[in-house]
Parts: C-alpha cells; sequence; structure tokens
C-alpha cells in the first residue's frame, strides 16, 4: 500500500454511510417521484464496492459470499413476481393491489404494496450487481 | 371478478419468468431437480398458450391491463391471433428442445447447469412477452431482456471461440437496443402516449414531422440487428457455431419474436399513415429482403460448418419472410406468418438433428456427411426431412409458405422477387444436396462404425421432422389463425 491510498480509503470509508442512507431514501421515495427500486439497488451496491475498494470491515470476501448473494437476489425478484401475483389472487389484474383484502383507504395499500415490491427490486439488483462485482473481481462463484 | 383465461396473457409472460427467478435458488439447494422445473414450467406454459390460442380462436383478442390501469396510462397487453400463435409456437417448440436438453446438458458441467436453465426460462419469458405487448416501451424492455438472456446462451461454453461469439453479439445487439430505445423516446415525445394502438392513430396527423420519420427509422434499424436482416446477420454464424445446442434453437425463436415486433412496428403502429409517397419502407424492406436471400444464400453454399451453412440459411429465410411483410397485402402476410412457422419448424429440426450428430459422432463439418445415411439412418431421415422442408420441395411445409409470399408477390405485380423466391429454392436445394449426396451415396471414410443416437433424440428429430412436412398437407390449420391475423393488422378486423 502507497501513502496516495490513504485518500481513496478514507473518502471511500467516509461515503458509505451515506449513500446507504441516500440509497434508503430513494427506496422509499420511489412512488412518489424519481426513484425505486432498481436505482436504490445500485446506489446500496455502489456504497459495497466503495466499502471494499476503501477495505473497510464490512468488505465482503470469501467462499460463502458467492451463492448467498445468489439467495438474495433471487428471493427479491420472486419477492416482485408473487406480489404481483396477489393482485390476481385477490380478483384484480396482475400488480394490481387496490382489491386486497387489508383494513387501510386503498391509497395505503398502495402505498404498502408498492414499496414491498420496490424492496424486491431493490434486494435483487443490489445482490445481482454485487454478484458481477465479485465475478469481475475474481471472488465470485 | 375476472375470468381465469382473461389472465392468460400475463400468466404466459410470468410462468417462465418467476421460474428463471427460483431455478437457481433451486440448483443451489436441491441440485438434481433443475431440468424437471424447466421442464414443468415449460409444459404449464405450453398448455396456458394452447388455452390462450383456443381462446383467442372462438372469442377474439384480449386486452389485458397490468395492475387494472387503462391504456392511456397504463400498461397493456394485447393476445390478437398474430401473438397468440407465436406464443403456441414458442412454448411448444422450447418444451421441445429443452426435454431434448435434458439428455445433452453434461457438456457444461454441473456449476453451470442451472444458470442455463435460467438464461433458457428468461428468453421464453422474454419471447413471449414481445408477441403479446401493446406497449412501445415495454416492447424495447422485454427485447433487452430476450437479448441478454441470448448473450449469456452464446457465451455459456466460456472458451474463447465462444466467448468471442458472444461479445461480437453483444455489441451489436446493444447497438440495436439503443437504436430501438431513442426511436422509443422520438416516437414518445411526438405522440405523448406509448400504447402502440393509440400511437397508430395519433401518428397520421404528424406522420411528416422529422422526428416521427426518424424515430421510425431507428426502430426498424434497430429491430433489423434483432431479426438478423442481410447487412446486420453477421453475428448469427459465429453465434450458432461455437453455442450449446440449444442455442441456436433459441435464437431462432428469438428472430421470430422480432419479426412480430417488426410487423407490430410497421402495421399497428405506422399501418394507418403508411403510404409509397411519405415512406418508401415496403420497396425498402422488399429490397433488403431480397438482397438477403440471394446473398445468404450463396455464401451458405461456401460454408464448410453444418451449422455456419444453417445460419446463413436462417439469414436468407429472414429475408423471405421481410419480403412477405414489405408487400402490405393480406397475402404477403399471411405467407410471412406462415413462413416464420414453417421455417422455425424445420430449421429446429436441422439444428437439433445436427447437435445430435455433433454429441454422437463429433460431425462439425460437412465431410463428415460422408456414408452417415448407413450408419446413423434415422437422425439423418429426420435431417432429411427438415432439410426437404426447407428447400421448398413440393407437398412440404416450407414449399406451401414460399408459395404463398411468391403469390403474394406476383398478385401485387412485382414478378422480380417471385423469380428472387424461386432462384433461392435452387441455391437451398443445391447447398442441402450436397449434403445428401455426402450422406446416401458415398462410403464412409472412417475407422469406426458409428452408432446412432439414443432414441429420445431421434423421436425427437422424426416428430420435429415429420411436423415440418405434415405442415404442408394440413397448412389449413395454421391459416386459420393466421388470416384473422393478416386482417386484423391491415385494420380490415376479422
Amino acid at each position: 500500500m502507497t501513502r496516495s491510498d490513504i485518500i481513496v480509503r478514507t473518502i471511500a470509508r467516509l461515503m458509505v454511510p451515506f449513500l446507504l442512507l441516500f440509497g434508503a431514501y430513494i427506496l422509499l421515495h420511489g412512488h412518489l417521484g424519481a426513484g425505486g427500486g432498481f436505482q436504490a439497488g445500485i446506489i446500496f451496491t455502489s456504497a459495497l464496492i466503495l466499502a471494499a475498494i476503501g477495505r473497510s470491515r464490512i468488505e465482503f470476501r470469501s467462499q460463502p459470499a458467492g451463492s448467498k448473494l445468489w439467495i438474495l437476489g433471487v428471493s427479491g425478484a420472486v419477492l416482485f413476481g408473487v406480489t404481483g401475483f396477489l393482485g390476481i389472487v385477490s380478483g384484480g389484474f396482475y400488480l394490481q393491489y387496490s382489491l386486497l383484502p387489508l383494513p387501510f383507504p386503498v391509497e395505503t395499500i398502495h402505498a404498502i404494496m408498492i414499496t414491498i415490491v420496490e424492496i424486491g427490486i431493490g434486494i435483487a439488483v443490489s445482490g445481482m450487481i454485487c454478484l458481477v462485482f465479485l465475478t469481475i473481481t475474481g471472488r465470485g462463484e | 371478478m375476472i375470468p381465469v383465461t382473461d389472465h392468460l396473457p400475463i400468466l404466459v409472460v410470468m410462468i417462465p419468468v418467476i421460474t428463471a427467478y427460483i431455478t437457481p435458488l433451486v440448483g443451489i439447494l436441491l441440485k438434481r431437480t433443475v431440468k424437471g422445473i424447466a421442464v414443468v414450467a415449460l409444459s404449464v406454459n405450453l398448455a396456458c398458450s394452447l388455452l390462450l390460442a383456443h381462446y383467442v380462436l372462438i372469442n377474439g383478442p384480449i386486452s389485458y391491463h397490468l395492475s387494472g390501469v387503462p391504456p392511456p396510462l397504463g400498461i397493456e397487453f394485447v393476445a390478437d391471433h398474430l401473438g397468440a400463435v407465436l406464443s403456441l409456437l414458442i412454448s411448444a417448440i422450447t418444451l421441445i428442445a429443452i426435454i431434448y436438453l435434458s439428455a445433452t446438458i453434461p457438456e457444461l458441467g454441473k456449476k453451470k447447469t442451472s444458470i442455463f436453465y435460467t438464461l433458457i426460462l428468461l428468453a421464453v419469458g422474454g419471447m413471449q412477452g414481445i408477441v403479446l405487448t401493446n406497449d412501445l416501451f415495454n416492447l424495447f424492455v422485454l427485447i433487452e431482456i430476450l437479448a441478454i438472456a441470448m448473450y449469456g446462451l452464446v457465451a455459456i461454453r466460456g472458451d474463447g471461440k465462444s466467448l468471442l461469439a458472444g461479445y461480437k453479439y453483444l455489441l451489436i445487439g446493444s447497438a440495436g437496443s439503443a437504436l430501438i430505445l431513442i426511436g422509443t423516446g422520438f416516437l414518445f415525445i411526438s405522440t405523448g402516449t406509448l400504447n402502440m394502438t393509440l400511437m397508430g392513430d395519433i401518428l397520421p396527423d404528424i406522420i411528416n414531422s422529422w422526428t416521427v420519420l426518424g424515430g421510425f427509422a431507428l426502430l426498424i434499424a434497430g429491430l433489423s440487428t434483432k431479426i438478423g436482416l442481410f447487412p446486420l446477420h453477421i453475428w448469427m454464424p459465429d453465434a450458432y457455431a461455437h453455442a450449446p445446442s440449444i442455442t441456436p434453437v433459441i435464437s431462432t425463436l428469438a428472430l421470430k419474436a422480432g419479426l412480430v415486433a417488426l410487423i407490430r412496428l410497421i402495421y399497428v403502429i405506422f399501418g394507418p399513415s403508411l403510404s409509397a409517397e411519405t415512406v418508401p419502407l415496403p420497396s425498402v424492406l422488399s429490397l433488403l429482403g431480397a438482397v438477403a436471400i440471394i446473398i445468404c444464400s450463396i455464401v451458405a453454399l461456401q460454408q464448410a460448418d453444418i451449422r455456419r451453412m444453417l445460419a446463413y440459411s436462417t439469414g436468407a429465410n429472414i429475408g423471405c419472410i421481410v419480403l412477405g411483410i414489405s408487400f402490405a397485402t393480406s397475402a404477403g402476410l399471411e405467407g410471412a406468418m406462415l413462413h416464420m412457422i414453417t421455417h422455425t419448424v424445420s430449421k429446429v429440426c436441422l439444428f437439433i438433428a445436427a447437435d445430435a450428430m455433433l454429441i454422437q459422432a463429433g460431425i462439425r463439418r460437412i465431410e463428415d456427411f460422408r456414408g452417415l445415411a448407413d450408419e446413423m439412418p434415422y437422425t439423418m431421415a429426420g435431417f432429411s426431412l427438415g432439410a426437404i422442408s426447407i428447400i421448398g420441395i413440393p407437398l412440404s411445409g416450407g414449399f406451401m409458405s414460399k408459395i404463398y409470399v411468391a403469390n403474394a408477390a406476383i398478385g401485387i405485380g412485382l414478378l422480380i422477387y417471385a423469380g428472387v423466391i424461386l432462384f433461392w429454392t435452387l441455391l437451398t436445394a443445391l447447398y442441402f444436396f450436397r449434403i445428401f449426396r455426402f450422406a446416401y451415396f458415398e462410403p464412409s471414410h472412417r475407422e469406426h462404425r458409428l452408432h446412432e443416437t439414443p432414441w429420445p433424440s431421434i423421436l425427437i428429430i422424426l416428430i420435429l421432422g415429420g411436423a415440418s412436412i405434415l405442415l404442408g398437407f394440413f397448412v389449413e390449420v395454421p391459416m386459420e389463425m393466421i388470416r384473422p391475423a393478416a386482417g386484423i393488422l391491415l385494420g380490415g378486423g376479422i
């Protein structure tokens, strides 16, 4: 490690918590304005990649990470798909939430379900992009 | 409560996609069941497609509004006759291919098996979506899903040649996707909607604006890379030659899905406003189609590798389908759609037979076919049936569809294109008869006698070969779906 590395490491570590917070904001803001699960997933992952570059303690490494990330990515996508089918089960169209038998007003049901879908997408994207990063750096699979 | 049959358009798309997501998880937990799950999912998908086709044939097109929001804002799926018949074709062929594949997968190694099936299922979901969606941006997303799965399927072997072929495909395909996205943006800016039918209603008033025409040109160019229309077919031979057996099969279907997108672009979006004065598109497409037919066939004649030869033959057949589409008459459209079906069945038969020969006997080059009819009679018989249909020998399926397209050309007075189709038939006969001569009339030069392919593969090859011939006798079965499809697209109703 050279002395100039310290700049990269310090900046990268400083950025990580803010990026995670920003990711959470983007995720929850998804159904009101610009944002959503995909963007949030990318931001979460960029935080993790920065952490890896900065060699901080939340670095991900080693063999098991690969298959855990697979499970993460897959379950996020399945969460999205299954939530969509709830619409059909409740008697509406695919991805239609207004008919779900929940004790809230329609807007609240929409907000809850869309947030669940966005979380699913965020998990899937984050897991898969992490896997891509691990594979490129030769630490995946 | 909405009847279950109304959900079929989304089920046909989402069943393969969700199974694709589950497959890697299953691959980690229970390694042996991956194939079973893929086969079950595609069987259910085939059942749904059959129901959908039956329902559409009786009750007419289904319109499905995702999340219950109607078209101007929401995403609409439309299962019309064209979508339903292509969806059925895609489900049936992929099911057959995946059953064949479950015998040959060990060549990839255990680790890649679940990823491989994931990519196949994703590609199937993408194709089903492309043929059923009525939303231009959704079409782009589904084309991307299909394309990304295809890049993976081409490169999955991971050796130098297949990675290079996948990279080549990725470069050309990404450029095509970018053009499609920009074109979609242009049309969205001009019309304010992404729904294809609504765009078709708005466009006649503003057809002369450069934005609209530019968007149209970009979309056509982008789709041309996806369907491998003549100058942009160059990714095909490499992608087919070095990929595992299933990739050419899925790709043959993917090209047809792209052609459906092209048909919808020309007839649903631009159909009402398209005329020879504003856009000379029909004549340009006819010319491209004819050039594709001639040049791809001549190049196919020079190939030594069987898969590369079949890839160029596919390029020529795509030219024929584009030729049929470009005539803008119902006869031309019917011919094009029929040729999509006959070409898919026969070409898939040829690819699977060629793959069985490669796996069983290492046959890759055309000289290796010497004496093959003697040693692998059934595989070679299936191959010959498929080849007869691709050549267009009378009474086979390929003959009927070529006749339809040629008739359409004569119907609007463009005799030259009928001549092109005749000349193309001769060229195709030339390069397949070369194989027949080696296989049936020349003795084998091998030291050891080859063994016949295992019987499940033979059965699949013979079923596909028989189907490609029988389509010529029972041409009315697909035509029952195709005629109303052409009627709807040309605005005449069913």
